[in-house]
């Protein structure tokens, strides 16, 4: 049981910079999801504090220990990859003990912690047989089965459920977060699947291009985004954006997006008052895009006239691709909407759920 | 689609065919080792002599043997026993039945051909184990190529450990110094090596055929090197992790993944100390107790040139072990580890 702490961490692979100057604290039991596009330094974090890529400033704690200098097999981690890694000469049972034989943990103590664990996976009866007589969901189980045994201080995870198919891997993700609850464990997981990242983590961090972006839980972060990256990253679909410009008119505030103008709400307009008259991102996500016939109680709608250029049916939800002569957005609306490719329809705008950034940094308005 | 079939079977067959011709080619001069190593001495005497091993054939008869030659007649070829040689006509007797008595013949008996019959000479390999000293011979060789080869292994697995996972500063010069070695000719490297072996008082003992193998040896680990590249480093790391050494990541990752590249520079060594001649010449041309079966048989070959049956006989035995050891590896080879651990 340990938290883990990266204190002004930067690493550099020449002149590239993959991680900078990374500060954050990840408390002991801790389900922590690093997520990010490919090449934003997330594996170079997590691989920095298992011990496989060294730091070339800054620290790395695991518990109150500075762990720079200590190499990978004293850190007390234990870690499942992407591709699994697992011994193909060894069988599963081996892969499993292979840890503890070297650790010289007694005979009797790892049979029954490897037996343990595989009856947690349901592997028990594969113990014999050699990974390549496994299908990947079962690889899968080994390589977390191989972590397990260890009964490290923390769980490191760099994307383990890459390699599966979509079905297996909405399973396995409710297996890993039920095994966290049972280990209580630190766990600390890297995925570029924002789905992941939302459905397991206790906290996310995003990261892009090295730079941390924002960490907190996954509703703060879906609720009030940090900057325009993580509004974007996080959410499926993907959240719309509009150039705009906050003006007044007859002491109420407005968004003016050229094709259209969207109120902000009474409470909120102290906080854009230093921006008024200038330029701004507004932010607003698919599912505060409503057809008005069935928008939910409780909105406040602003109403937008558009064009529809695609239409997709979920059965639970249409999402409907709107265009305007400036925009082009998507709203998630009821499946009984009568929107059809081609005509003109309104759609209401929840302007409660609205987010507006500064358009030079990027960064929310709060 | 009978044009198909017919064009692969064709196909097939031509393959086959050039398959079997170049295999023939490869064989013949082995196939000739093997029959002279079974030849009695007296038929490298005979130009009629058949090219496999072969005795003439005789008939006893009353109580004296006689050779048996083809005879023709008008009415056809006979095989007949030689009774009694005469200049233009000589006695036969059937030895199919021989209470017929005398069969005169008449004409030259040097023109007939004789009747030969296959007789493989198995003294050869006794003969020629005890006049070479064969066991000495081969417990030479056996001991310079299996310690060799332990080194030769033991220094390039490590040299292409460090160059295939290790961060080592300019390393891909060192690599590239090491590999460029490999094009220096021996011709070039003999005489400074012996110069420095002369020196060093090495000359006359095993120690210049086996040490220099405990420093590697770019082949090797050229080999070698490439083979651990295709190991997926995060067996390495999943190994780490999981409280290996690098050098128990060698032993328990590394080389059980790698046995099929391991043996084959294993054999390869071993073959190339077993046949090699010219360097245990060099340094061994003093001391005959010590020279392995290269030399040994190169010296039989002075003393007994006019008998090339001992000749082969000696050399068929040397090969025994190599052919023996290159069977068994063909299954480790064959078995292969499968690397199929980790998904890409």
């Amino acid at each position: 049981m340990a938290s883990v702490t990266y204190e002004h961490v930067t690493k550099r692979f020449g002149d590239v910079v993959a991680v900078n100057d990374l500060n954050l604290h990840i408390e002991d039991k801790e389900f922590l999801v690093f997520v990010g596009p490919s090449g934003c330094g997330k594996s170079t974090s997590l691989r920095m504090l298992a011990g496989l890529e060294e730091v070339t400033e800054g620290k790395i704690y695991i518990g109150d220990r500075v762990v720079n200098d200590v190499p990978p097999k004293d850190r007390d981690i234990a870690m499942v990859f992407q591709s699994y890694a697992l011994y193909p000469h060894m069988t599963v049972y081996d892969n499993m003990a292979f840890g503890l034989k070297l650790r010289k943990v007694p005979k009797q103590e790892i049979d029954r912690r490897v037996k343990e664990a595989a009856e947690i996976l349901g592997i028990a009866h594969l113990l014999d047989r050699k990974p390549k007589q496994l299908s990947g969901g079962q690889r899968q189980r080994v390589a977390v089965g191989r972590a397990i045994v260890r009964e490290p201080n923390v769980f490191l995870m760099d994307e383990p459920l890459s390699n599966l198919d979509a079905k297996l891997r909405v399973q396995a993700r409710a297996e890993i977060s039920k095994l966290h609850k049972r280990l209580g464990t630190t766990f600390i997981y890297v995925t570029h699947d924002q789905v992941e990242a939302m459905t397991m983590g206790t906290r996310i961090a995003v990261l892009k291009d090295g730079i941390l972006q924002q960490v907190d839980t996954p509703q703060t972060l879906y609720d009030y985004p940090a900057n325009v990256f993580v509004a974007g990253f996080i959410g499926s679909p993907a959240m719309n954006f509009f150039d705009a410009t906050l003006i007044e008119e007859n002491g109420q505030m407005y968004a003016d997006c050229k094709d259209f103008r969207l109120p902000i709400p009474k409470d909120n307009q102290a906080i854009y008052k230093p921006y008024l008259g200038k330029e701004v991102i507004v932010g607003v996500r698919p599912e505060h895009i409503h057809d008005p016939e069935y928008s939910p109680p409780g909105i406040q709608p602003a109403i937008v006239e558009a064009t529809v250029d695609v239409t997709e049916l979920m059965g639970n939800e249409v999402i409907v691709y709107l265009t305007t002569p400036h925009a082009t957005f998507l709203g998630r609306f009821d499946p009984r909407t009568d929107a059809r490719v081609g005509m003109t329809k309104a759609a209401a705008f929840d302007v409660g759920r609205i987010h507006i950034f500064d358009k030079a940094t990027e960064k929310a308005i709060r | 689609m009978v044009s198909g079939k017919m064009k692969r079977f064709t196909a097939a067959a031509l393959l086959t065919l050039f398959a079997f011709t170049l295999l023939t080619a490869y064989l013949s001069p082995f196939a000739y080792m093997t029959s002279t190593a079974f030849k009695d001495l007296h038929q490298f005497s005979r130009p009629d002599a058949p090219l496999w091993p072969a005795q003439e054939k005789s008939f006893t008869w009353e109580g004296k043997e006689y050779p048996l030659y083809h005879v023709p007649f008008e009415d056809g070829e006979r095989i007949l026993a030689l009774v009694k040689k005469g200049r233009e006509e000589s006695l036969f007797v059937d030895p199919q039945n021989p209470e017929a008595g005398e069969i005169r013949w008449e004409g030259r008996w040097r023109t007939l051909e004789p009747v030969w019959e296959f007789s493989p000479r198995w003294e050869n390999f006794p003969e020629a184990w005890e006049a070479i000293d064969f066991p000495r011979l081969f417990r030479n060789t056996l001991i310079i190529a299996t310690v060799g080869m332990i080194g030769t292994l033991l220094s390039s697995i490590a040299v292409a450990y460090g160059f295939a996972r290790f961060r080592i500063p300019g390393k891909k010069v060192l690599f590239v110094i090491l590999i460029a070695t490999i094009m220096l000719p021996r011709q070039v490297t003999l005489i400074p090596t012996y110069a420095f072996f002369a020196r060093i008082g090495w000359t006359g003992t095993w120690l210049p055929l086996i040490v220099p193998h405990f420093f590697a040896n770019a082949y090797n680990v050229f080999l070698l090197r490439q083979y651990f590249l295709t190991i997926p480093r995060e067996l390495d790391e999943a190994a780490m992790i999981d409280g290996a050494s690098p050098l128990r990541v060698l032993l328990s990752v590394i080389l059980p993944l790698s046995i099929p590249a391991i043996v084959s520079v294993g054999i390869f060594h071993f073959i190339w100390a077993w046949n090699d001649y010219f360097e245990p010449y060099l340094y061994l041309a003093t001391k005959p107790e010590l020279q392995p079966i290269s030399v040994g048989i190169q010296q039989f070959n002075a003393l007994y040139s006019n008998q090339p049956h001992m000749i082969q006989a000696t050399a068929l035995m040397g090969l025994l072990l190599p052919v023996i050891i290159f069977f068994l590896a063909q299954r480790a080879f064959m078995r292969g580890v499968v690397i199929t651990g980790v998904e890409k």
